[in-house]
């Protein structure tokens, strides 16, 4: 804490230097349609574009197949379907996050990346009974900034859920 | 920390399998009539290795079987008492005990106590009776004497087994027990016996040096004069100068015979540590024990001297190995699988470059092909290991189940140093367990009914490998009685299977891989109770092998075992299905058609059959199985992928055939789940994915359409 934040641009790093000295935690955020939603960057491994997949006979339509990740196989899910939201098309703009959870490997397609935000303790709000795409099972809270409102996911939960049929029904 | 130690453990419980794995090679080996020294020391070696390791980790109920084992194995080693068969079976059922109390350790089961107490007590008695029974024939008879003994007790140590096994020895009579402790703080309690045996003196040594405190122990043949038992610094001198090795001066024959046997014969100066206190080398000082060593050198110098050949090889493959995590290996034929494809992607990039960099392009493409692949062999050749891994356990269960079945059968090998993949070799050594079995049990027939049929008593059991083109073969056979054909027909007709006198041998061998099918007469614990032969094909081919029979009555039968190299690579025949493309595991097509029209029919307007040389097989489509965009084109289009797994026929009817690969399988599993159909999947060439078949699955499913939920 002892480093010369006047050294720095202000404008960008106060808003984080504040949210680390109260314990803020950094989300990724993203849109799918008109909503944003924010997931704990520490889920995040990278950030790429859509790769050609390998279709999967009889898995849900949510579930576009799995593609080659530096010799990986790993399933890819498009959000916008699962939710039904925003235009499903694929162009070099459509954005896949690769997530590592717990032991498994999985992309999601979504609308598109915003940026990478912290948000205080005070800036969370506990999740109200509301509509979202999501089920609010996986909704932990509402971040708040200024204008901008996200819903902030358990990625991880959400991923494993029995509905995704990511996981084998025999595990769960 | 906790972490730290479990790790330690885990070391000590492979090192210990692996010696129980080498003593019983080494057991079931010996030849115990003119057992090698070199072979006893080895076993000793593995047993005291197991000791050590187990009381330094505490588990005490190993290192006092192991003990007791030790014991024993350290008189013979030391030509005091002569291997008996009956000293081999105790050793090799107290080698399974400390498996079981390894097993019991590592959290995969319950220990026995009772097992091994009783092992304990037959090492025990063993030790005792065996000692005076069967000495060596070398050893000049000693007259029986009075030997007077005292020492003092190492603190903890138990004098009671002391006392019982020198007991055994001869009359042995308590003159001192130490007093209780209490008076006489700090001090250790005294001991004097006085023993009427015809055993030498260094047998007694070192039955005493386990309870003994070092330097305390005294022997004398007169009655003890009080000096030599009062003060202990007295006692130890003596017993000091009585078995150092180097600097006794007493015996004369003693240096020449300990010179020769330890320069010439390896005997004692190939143990790499002392093995107990006080254990090494006092034989050789003693001169008769010496002269029985040149007695034994002379005698045998020949094969002493290649067995120590033989010896030097092996501790040199020993040194130059070290334990590596089936994941680091793993993760690298992973990278290097990667690299092959990057390395494909820009050979086919560059065939696009013109211009004067091409050829320096191409030749550096090339060389980098050139060194990709053989990275890639070596590396596989990583996960390689000898079928002998499995091969070793062998002829452990074919002594004991021959045994149990009163046969005499005799076990070769052949090819052991045949390579296989680990993940290979461990799925293939229950299969081969039980085809073993059963030809000891319903093969090799017994020894009186083989002489009345013109053989001789003993039967031969053979494990052969060796490779055929891309595969490993591996078979057992057997000099036994053969198949039955009648007997199968009639059992197989009594289980309302389909079957008829016109079938081939081959097909009726076949019969024996059905469920439930046996054709024993009695159902012994061994075998016959028809469980097993179907899961050994299950499992084979679940492999990606293959299993065949050949068999002529009254002189043996021969079970063939085909094997893919390797679990982790496959030939495959890639399909085009739609805009997919598919793996078919070559293993499993027997040929690829495009068909005549006339020989497609719809069987109730729905199924479709195809015609192949008079059989009619069902057809069908990989794009409706796969639900892929474009509906197949008309069946007469398409291409025929005729397959067979576990008896059954089919046809895949795909768009095209794309070519040979041999790919790299990975799971689906990792990051997804299982897909009902597929077994797997791959990377090709272009960095893309295919799924490959699981032909099972869909033969079955193709007999049985109501399991496609699964």
């Amino acid at each position: 804490m002892n480093q010369p934040i006047t050294a720095q641009p202000r404008a960008e790093t106060g808003q984080h230097a504040l949210a680390e000295a109260v314990g803020g935690r950094e989300f990724l955020t993203f849109r799918l349609g008109a909503e944003e939603y924010g997931i704990d960057i520490l889920k995040v491994q990278e950030i790429r574009g859509y790769d050609a997949v390998t279709r999967i006979a009889n898995a849900p339509e949510f579930i576009k197949g799995v593609t080659n990740l530096r010799g990986t196989i790993v399933p890819i899910v498009d959000l916008r379907i699962k939710f039904s939201l925003g235009n499903v098309d694929y162009d070099q703009f459509t954005v896949v996050i690769i997530l590592n959870l717990a032991d498994r490997v999985v992309g999601i397609v979504v609308d598109s990346v915003s940026d990478v935000l912290s948000l205080a303790a005070e800036h969370i709000r506990p999740a109200p009974q509301f509509g979202s795409a999501v089920d609010t099972r996986y909704v932990t809270g509402i971040g708040a900034l200024a204008e901008r409102m996200l819903i902030l996911v358990d990625i991880e939960q959400l991923m494993s859920g029995a509905d995704m049929g990511l996981v084998d029904a025999t595990l769960q | 920390m906790t972490i730290d130690i479990s790790r330690f453990y885990q070391v000590f419980f492979d090192e210990t399998a692996e010696h129980l794995a080498n003593m019983e090679s080494l057991l079931v080996a010996l030849d115990t009539a003119a057992p090698a020294d070199d072979d006893l020391n080895a076993i000793f070696r593995c047993a005291h290795s197991i000791k050590g390791g187990a009381g330094t980790f505490g588990f005490s109920d190993m290192a006092e079987v192991t003990h007791a084992l030790e014991t024993l194995l350290d008189k013979i080693r030391k030509h005091e008492t002569a291997v008996t068969p009956p000293m081999v079976d105790a050793f090799l059922r107290a080698g399974d005990v400390i498996a079981g109390q390894l097993r019991a350790h590592r959290g995969e089961g319950e220990a026995d106590p009772a097992s091994a107490q009783a092992i304990r007590e037959t090492l025990a008695s063993l030790c005792g009776t065996q000692a005076q029974a069967a000495s060596l024939p070398a050893r000049s008879p000693a007259a029986a004497r009075t030997l007077h003994i005292s020492f003092c007790a190492a603190a903890g140590a138990s004098s009671d087994n002391l006392l019982a096994e020198l007991g055994a020895l001869g009359v042995l009579e308590v003159v001192k027990r130490p007093r209780a402790r209490k008076g006489r703080a700090g001090r250790p309690g005294q001991w004097r016996l006085a023993l009427v045996t015809d055993r030498g003196d260094e047998h007694i040594r070192d039955l005493v040096e386990f309870v003994a405190e070092q330097g305390s122990l005294a022997l004398s043949e007169a009655a003890p004069s009080p000096e030599t038992l009062a003060p202990p610094a007295a006692a130890s001198a003596e017993a000091d100068c009585g078995y150092g090795f180097f600097d006794d001066p007493a015996p004369p024959a003693a240096p020449a015979a300990a010179g020769e046997a330890g320069g010439s014969y390896g005997f004692f100066t190939e143990l790499p540590e002392p093995v107990a206190s006080g254990a090494d080398g006092t034989p050789a000082a003693h001169p008769p024990c010496g002269r029985r060593a040149t007695d034994h050198l002379q005698s045998d110098a020949a094969i002493a001297g290649r067995r120590q050949g033989d010896k030097t090889v092996v501790a040199a493959n020993a040194d130059s190995s070290i334990r590596v995590s089936v994941d680091k290996v793993d993760k690298l034929i992973n990278l290097v699988g990667e690299l092959v494809i990057t390395q494909a992607m820009l050979a086919q990039t560059a065939s696009h470059v013109d211009g004067a960099l091409m050829e320096r392009l191409q030749d550096g493409l090339n060389q980098l092909e050139r060194n990709t692949r053989d990275l890639q062999e070596s590396v596989m050749s990583i996960r390689m290991l000898p079928i002998s891994f499995v091969f070793s356990r062998f002829p452990r269960v074919v002594r004991d189940v021959a045994a149990k079945l009163g046969k005499e059968v005799e076990l070769k090998t052949v090819g052991e140093g045949t390579e296989l993949d680990k993940g290979v070799i461990e799925k293939i050594a229950d299969p081969l367990t039980h085809l073993v079995r059963n030809s000891l049990d319903h093969g090799i027939e017994l020894p009186e009914v083989r002489l009345a049929a013109g053989k001789s008593a003993r039967g031969t059991v053979t494990l052969r490998a060796y490779h055929q083109g891309g595969n490993i073969m591996v078979e057992v056979s057997d000099d036994g009685r053969g198949l039955d054909r009648a007997r199968i027909l009639a059992k197989a007709t009594e289980r309302g299977m389909a079957v008829s006198d016109a079938m081939s041998d081959q097909e009726v061998y076949k019969l024996i891989f059905a469920p439930g099918f046996s054709t024993a007469e009695v159902v012994t614990d061994v075998s016959g109770r028809g469980v097993g032969m179907d899961v050994v094909k299950r499992n084979i081919e679940a492999m990606g092998g293959g299993v065949e029979i050949d068999s002529v009555a009254g002189q043996g039968m021969r079970i063939s075992i085909r094997l893919p190299l390797t679990l982790a690579i496959l030939d495959g025949l890639s399909v085009r299905v739609g805009k997919e493309i598919y793996i078919v595991p070559l293993t499993y097509i027997t040929e690829s058609l495009q068909p005549a029209a006339n020989d497609l029919r719809t069987v109730a307007g729905s199924g479709m059959t195809i015609r192949v040389r008079g059989e009619y097989l069902p057809v069908v489509s990989a794009a409706r199985l796969f639900g892929t965009s474009a509906e197949a084109n008309r069946p007469e289009q398409a291409i025929m992928v005729i397959v067979e797994a576990e008896g059954a026929r089919m046809a895949l009817a795909v768009d095209d055939l794309v070519g040979q690969h041999q790919v790299v399988i990975k799971s689906l599993e990792t990051n997804y789940r299982r897909v009902h159909g597929v077994s797997g999947a791959t990377i090709m060439g272009d960095g893309r994915v295919a799924l490959i078949l699981d032909v099972a699955a869909l033969v079955r499913h193709t007999r049985n359409p109501q399991r496609l939920a699964a």
